[in-house]
């Protein structure tokens, strides 16, 4: 009798030991979407309403190899300053290599003072309210400081030369039917500043739209991580439709609380 | 304000995770610099951390194993008999055998979400995002409101973000092998480890920095 309660347990613990390994297996799994959250919204424009593709490519290239990522996303404003932007998640990159994840939408409604991450593969979203930031990137978005040409993030710069700051106008231009000022800004790192045994250069163009308030083209060429170029394509100046900058009715919204954001601004 | 001046600043703790900071915009080798410290300090806090999990080297529970064997084997030398207990013993095993099976069966049907996930803690503790996928069990999103977060981690060369961006963020389960892309070196035997990650997207959706994040538990080390 005795040895059918062993033959049973060792069976048993054979199954057992059998199960594929949850910890520390070999990988049979890709990287997965798990959830999403609303952070700090932009800044609110009023009055300019818009949608458009994005996409970001960045190209490096090194000694016999060359790295391409692409990132694009779809945007829509309406005229109340509410944003909703459709977000691919290819540009994760190297840090979810070779997954297929799902899109995620954020929408950043202010005139509720609510955001919005929605997951539209399982009909859920997450709602905070107010300006949040994660931690170190700091806080609420902040007005633009007073300067005379545009530059990155639809700041305003001066032109001339500052230290190892130099800034050009390009003119104007109109980009995908929108007229835009261009801007160049060369920073100089001199040698030795970093351990560089000669200067780098990092060069950003970007080209501002006064009627959309915000960059539609940029390209920064940082020899240390390549070129990035961002471009709004597609444009519409239409009013986008007031149910994208809704949750849908059959979406289950939990709430998450108010954190406040770290850093400079708590 | 010059770069001494404003190092001077941020050593006396005048001036806290300033990234947007007026200086570290015009100055790109301050901003570099900065970029630097702050991805060392989060890579020591993660070596540090995840060296809490490092054993005893093996000559110890050898050590250990004989002292035991020893000492069982003087009990049996005085004559203890199992004899008797052999029928009671094997059905206690087979109990315990059959426990342990199904433990790990329901185990096994759950995400592993917890995966000996981010061995950085910090004090902070915060509700995850909770826009599950639809493959993701309702017990793990309960699980991850106890989880413990790393702070942020800089991508390598990733562009700044700007003081009015727009700023969001995805949780996403990765192989451990993807913190290479972090410059965090792992070792061969633990790459397809599972991580739980934060990844913060810039407005152009690319990602910005990075924070690990572990259940609660850890927070208890």
């Amino acid at each position: 009798m005795w040895m059918r309660g062993i033959g049973i347990g060792v069976v048993a613990a054979a199954v057992a030991l059998a199960q594929p390994p949850g910890r520390g297996g070999a990988q049979d799994w890709g990287p997965r979407l798990v959830g999403a959250e609303p952070g700090r919204p932009g800044l609110v424009v009023k009055g300019a309403p818009f949608s458009a593709d994005i996409t970001t490519e960045i190209t490096q290239n090194l000694p016999g190899n060359r790295i391409h990522e692409v990132s694009t996303s779809r945007f829509y404003r309406d005229s109340e300053g509410r944003t909703r932007r459709e977000q691919s998640l290819g540009g994760l990159g190297a840090l979810a290599a070779g997954a297929n994840l799902p899109p995620v939408v954020f929408i950043n409604d202010p005139v509720a003072r609510a955001n919005y991450a929605l997951n539209p593969s399982a009909h859920t979203a997450t709602k905070s309210s107010g300006n949040r930031g994660f931690g170190w990137m700091g806080g609420p978005a902040q007005a633009p400081q007073r300067q005379d040409a545009p530059g990155p993030g639809g700041r305003r710069m001066r032109e001339g030369q500052v230290g190892n700051t130099k800034t050009e106008s390009l003119g104007r231009q109109t980009i995908e039917s929108v007229p835009a000022d261009g801007t160049r800004l060369t920073v100089t790192i001199p040698a030795g500043a970093v351990g560089n045994e000669q200067p780098i250069q990092i060069v950003t163009e970007t080209w501002y739209s006064p009627d959309l308030q915000l960059v539609i083209l940029s390209k920064r060429t940082d020899p240390r991580s390549g070129e990035t170029v961002t471009r709004y394509t597609n444009i519409s100046r239409t009013e986008p439709a007031r149910s994208l900058f809704e949750v849908p009715p059959d979406f289950k919204v939990t709430d998450v609380p108010g954190r406040g954001a770290r850093g400079i601004t708590k | 304000m010059t770069c001494s001046e404003y190092w001077d600043r941020v050593n006396q703790g005048e001036l806290e995770a300033v990234p947007n900071a007026d200086h570290l915009a015009e100055c790109a080798a301050c901003a570099t610099r900065w970029d630097r410290e702050r991805a060392l300090e989060a890579g020591l806090k993660l070596l540090s951390t995840g060296m809490r999990s490092e054993e005893a080297p093996s000559r110890v529970e050898a050590g250990l194993l004989a002292a035991f064997r020893a000492q069982a084997g003087r009990r049996q030398s005085r004559g203890w008999s199992m004899a008797g207990w052999m029928p009671a013993l094997s059905w206690a095993a087979a109990a315990a055998a059959t426990v342990a099976l199904a433990v790990v069966l329901l185990h096994s049907g759950r995400p592993a979400m917890q995966d000996r996930a981010a061995p950085v803690v910090t004090p902070h503790r915060a509700t995850a995002p909770t826009v599950e996928s639809a493959d993701v069990s309702s017990d793990a999103a309960d699980d991850a409101t106890e989880d413990v977060e790393s702070e942020f981690i800089p991508v390598p060369n990733a562009a700044r973000l700007e003081p009015n961006e727009d700023v969001n963020m995805v949780r996403v389960e990765m192989p451990r092998s993807a913190l290479l892309a972090l410059g965090i070196v792992v070792s061969d035997e633990n790459t397809s480890e599972k991580v739980l990650a934060d990844v913060v997207l810039g407005s152009d959706g690319m990602p910005r920095s990075v924070r690990l994040v572990s259940d609660g538990s850890l927070l208890e080390e």
